[in-house]
Order: structure tokens, then C-alpha cells, then sequence
């Protein structure tokens, strides 16, 4: 294959899985700089779009989603290798805060947090990392990428909300920021990364709901539209991301069985609503399976479903290779009877949370 | 409303001369799935013989199959069918595209990776490029030196502390 131009090549390297990308390292320099290039990780990370799902159990699992079929009862998980000894200190325990590009923020108990890409078990303590009280995320927390800067963001917000503290991948430091919008925080929410912003549901003091999005450029919140239900403060209102767009669900009486789509971002006539079947008490829309329109959701904060596209309904999908937990351990959810909390999509990629790179082999591509 | 000038157009045929000098008569509407060809119509300098050097008669032969069996004759004029139809007609047309690519050799396969990047047809590209993803994603680092013709330039301590960082990868 000597005959193939350097451009194939690269088009070819960026089909492949992470794993096989860090063993080609040992091919030759220019592979390894090629691979370790900026430039090919985004490239990479644009064609390849492997999606796992990462379960916070104590330890970390990860799913495989693309060999995902809806016919399937159990789905296969394996135990992610989180590298402890890199810490300074003894971990009891590993939660996934947030997730974007394929570095996942990880909570480490007691109280430390980790930038964490599973692919290439890369990882970075975030330093000067501490909330208020012991293993709890703060109340309002998110981990986004904005692509004008090439920048990794942590923002988060503690009680009572008057500042915004935003952590830089690049520049490994914080800032403490004004909060220049008005509003009460709820309960632990994880804000959703999309567009360079972080967005969060929100209760402004005037008793109404809203979207914040904190913008990771300009550092500042702007407020995007809600749709036309009622949206007061008598029920939880939580967004997430489905298939690139923001999602609204709520806990209403009366709407435990649909959420809301924002199928152009910012605009409020393009919220759709989607209507499931079944009936829920909290939904995370966590993906669509491979090339079908089977979705998968984690409902109630215990069970991982499908849900069938003609019918709306849920059929309940069991994960095998999750050990059991210990009996003393508390957690943040009330029924943990399948042994699991929290639930996250990643993507397989080649991002390191470590900005050494940065100016090596940056030409050779 | 008259029928558009391109339905003249479309009978109209491009002669094609592989690098070994053999001449390949194709339809304009099969032809423009290629970007080179479609920029060459557009520029109006499809007069003659178009030789593509880059590309032998195998090769061509093998593209031409391809871009036969993707081209629409009537896009405009064909009856929308059942979704149900359309899902069927995917699934068919994945099926005849790795059938088709399965059974390349593997120096077929090279030639036709080079000659659908340098015709610019990118869904033949993406589909041998991704077949080719599939035969060495597998692969050992010594495999793929041989494989690309590639000598190691690392030291030997060199090559042994990176393979250390990425042992892992070797499981």
C-alpha cells in the first residue's frame, strides 16, 4: 500500500477506533505525530462518531452503543480503567458530571474532579476543585467545549448564585465571574453543553422558568426561549441532549408522557413535542440506536429502555458486568435496586485533556 | 412546461481514456456523480477524449460499475414510493455496495481508493476507505509497516518507552 497518497492515509486513519489509533503510535514518528496532531484529532472526532454510554456505579462502566439492537434483553458493559494511581489520593468512588467530545469530567470521592478521555485513559485534575460538602457536585455544575477558542470549560455555581466559576482546560486556572443573570437555583442540575454554551433550566426570582445558557466565549448567560406550555415552578423542569438538540422534560401530572425537542437552536417556534406511550416519572433521552429510530432512555433514574418508535412503548433493557454496590454506601438516587445511578452518552475520541500538544507535528498533517 | 435542456444533455456521452489508453463511453447523468467530470461539464470541456491518467481500465471499468448503479435516469419525474419501498431500496443498495467492495482483491481495492479520490466520487470513496479502515484496524504496528511499507525510525528505546505508554492498546 506504499502507492497510497499521504491523504488517504489520513482519510483512513480517521475511520478508525481510538484503541487502534494508540497502537499505530508505534509505527513510526510521523505516525505518531500524525495521531498526536490537533488537527487529526478533530478530524477524527468529526468522522467517527462511536457513541458508549458511561454508567457512574461506584466505578465507571462503559456501553458500547453502535452494537446495540433493540431486540436485545441484556446489554454487555466493561469496567473502565480509570487510572487511581495518577491521584494523589485513595478513591472510593467515581461519578461522571459531564461529557463532551469524549472527556468526561469525572467527581472522585472524597472530593477531587478529574478531566478523564476513557478511550486513551488520558487524565487531568482539575486543581483548586472543591464544593462546599463532601461527594457533591455543586448545585450547578457543566463541562462544555467552545470551538472559536479550542477551549474545555467547567462552570459551576454555588449557593446562593451570585458568582459563575469557570475553569479553563487551556489555560489550567479559574475565574470567578458576576453573575449577570437573577435567579434561584433549584437542586444539583448539570448543565448541558451545546453550541459553546452550557444551559440549565432555571427558576428566575419572578417565579417563572427559563433557559440559561452561559456563553464559554464571552462568559456571560443569555436566556433562550421555553415553549408554550406553562411554565411555572410547581414541577421540575430538566434539559437534555438528544441527537445534537436541546430537549426540555417535565415532571407535570399531566405531561409525564412526553418531552420537548428544540429543533433550531434558539428558536422557540422549532420546540416539538415528542409523545412516548409509557408513562414516566423522570426521562433522560439518552440517544437513538444505529441508523433506526429506536430510542434509548434511562427512566426514573433506574431502568435503561427502549423506546419503539411506532408505538411509543418501553421495553426494558437490562445491563450485565455492574458489580454490586456496597451496602453502606450512600447515593444520590432513591431505588438503586439495578445497581447503578447515573447514566451519560460519550463519544470515542482521540481529545486530550492535556494541551502538551499543542504546537508538536502541528505542520505535518 | 417544456421538458428542461438538460434531458438533451443527459444522452449525451463522455468519453473516458484510462491510463493504459482504453476509451470508456459513459452518460453525462452517471458521469456527474464524479466532481472532476461535473466541473469539466460545467466548464463546457468535455469535447474529445478526457484521458485520466491516474486510473487504469480495470479501475475505470470497476467506477463506471459503481457509478451506474447509483445514478437516478429521473430523479424529477419518479413517483415518491411507500416508505417502506424506500427503506427496502436502501437496504438493497447496501447490500450490492459491500458485496461489491468485498469482492476487490486487495491491490483492486488500492486502485480504486486513488482513482475515486482522484475523480472526486465521494461516496465510492467513503466506501472503500472504510473497507480498508476495517482490514487494518486489527492490525499489529509491525503488520502495518509491512503492509504500507514503512520502516520504523524510532530508536530502539525510543519505540520501547512509547509502546510502554501505550500498552494498553496491545490488549
Amino acid at each position: 500500500m506504499s502507492i497510497l497518497y499521504s491523504e488517504l492515509i489520513v482519510d483512513i486513519l480517521s475511520r478508525l477506533p481510538v484503541k487502534s489509533l494508540c497502537r499505530f503510535r508505534c509505527v513510526s514518528k510521523s505516525w505518531l505525530a500524525l495521531i498526536n496532531n490537533p488537527r487529526f484529532v478533530k478530524m477524527h472526532l468529526a468522522q467517527t462518531h462511536r457513541r458508549r454510554l458511561v454508567v457512574s456505579a461506584e466505578s465507571l462502566y462503559s456501553v458500547d452503543i453502535e452494537t446495540i439492537s433493540s431486540n436485545d434483553d441484556n446489554i454487555a458493559s466493561v469496567e473502565i480503567d480509570f487510572p487511581r494511581s495518577k491521584l494523589n489520593h485513595e478513591i472510593d468512588s467515581l461519578l461522571c458530571i459531564g461529557s463532551c467530545n469524549g472527556l468526561l469530567c469525572v467527581l472522585t470521592e472524597p472530593n477531587d474532579l478529574v478531566v478523564f478521555n476513557p478511550c486513551t485513559n488520558e487524565c487531568k485534575q482539575i486543581p483548586d476543585f472543591r464544593s462546599r460538602t463532601v461527594y457533591e457536585p455543586p448545585s450547578l455544575h457543566g463541562f462544555g467545549y467552545a470551538e472559536s477558542i479550542d477551549d474545555y470549560k467547567f462552570v459551576k455555581i454555588e449557593h446562593p448564585g451570585k458568582f459563575v466559576d469557570v475553569y479553563s482546560l487551556r489555560k489550567d486556572s479559574w475565574t470567578s465571574i458576576q453573575n449577570n443573570l437573577h435567579f434561584v437555583d433549584k437542586c444539583y442540575m448539570q448543565g448541558i453543553p451545546l453550541n459553546g454554551a452550557i444551559h440549565w433550566m432555571v427558576n428566575k426570582l419572578e417565579d417563572s422558568s427559563m433557559i440559561a445558557a452561559f456563553d464559554l466565549v464571552e462568559e456571560k448567560f443569555k436566556t433562550l426561549p421555553t415553549p408554550d406550555i406553562l411554565l411555572d415552578n410547581d414541577c421540575i423542569y430538566t434539559l437534555r441532549l438528544l441527537r445534537g438538540y436541546l430537549c426540555l422534560v417535565t415532571e407535570k401530572r399531566d405531561q409525564r408522557n412526553q418531552f420537548w425537542i428544540m429543533k433550531e437552536y434558539a428558536v422557540k417556534s422549532s420546540w416539538t413535542r415528542i409523545v412516548i406511550a409509557d408513562l414516566f416519572f423522570s426521562l433522560q433521552p439518552l440517544c437513538y440506536l444505529n441508523t433506526s429510530e429506536t430510542m434509548l432512555l434511562f427512566i426514573d433514574m433506574q431502568h435503561l429502555a427502549f423506546c419503539n418508535p411506532k408505538d411509543g412503548k418501553f421495553k426494558y433493557v437490562k445491563v450485565d458486568g455492574i458489580q454490586n454496590r456496597d451496602d453502606d454506601v450512600t447515593v444520590q438516587v432513591d431505588d438503586v435496586g439495578d445497581d447503578w445511578c447515573d447514566v451519560d452518552v460519550y463519544v470515542e475520541s482521540l481529545v486530550s485533556p492535556n494541551y502538551k500538544n499543542d504546537f508538536v507535528g502541528e505542520g505535518n498533517l | 412546461m417544456s421538458t428542461p435542456s438538460s434531458s438533451v444533455f443527459s444522452y449525451r456521452v463522455l468519453k473516458l481514456k484510462s491510463s493504459d489508453g482504453e476509451i470508456f463511453e459513459v452518460k453525462q447523468t452517471v458521469a456527474v456523480q464524479s466532481g472532476v467530470l461535473k466541473q469539466m461539464m460545467e466548464d463546457g470541456c468535455t469535447e474529445g477524449e478526457i484521458p485520466l491518467n491516474n486510473v487504469d481500465s480495470p479501475t475505470l471499468a470497476k467506477i463506471i460499475e459503481w457509478c451506474n448503479k447509483h445514478h437516478d435516469d429521473d430523479v424529477e419525474g419518479r413517483v415518491l414510493s411507500q416508505e417502506k419501498e424506500k427503506e427496502k431500496e436502501k437496504a438493497d443498495m447496501k447490500r450490492w455496495e459491500s458485496e461489491f467492495i468485498d469482492a476487490l482483491n486487495r491491490d483492486e481495492l488500492y486502485f480504486l481508493l486513488i482513482g475515486s479520490n482522484y475523480m472526486n466520487i465521494k461516496e465510492l470513496l467513503d466506501c472503500a476507505a472504510q473497507k480498508v479502515a476495517g482490514m487494518v484496524k486489527g492490525k499489529t504496528p509491525e503488520a502495518i509497516r509491512e503492509m504500507f511499507n514503512i520502516q520504523s525510525d524510532f530508536t530502539e528505546e525510543e519505540e520501547k518507552a512509547i509502546r510502554k505508554e501505550n500498552q494498553w492498546a496491545f490488549n
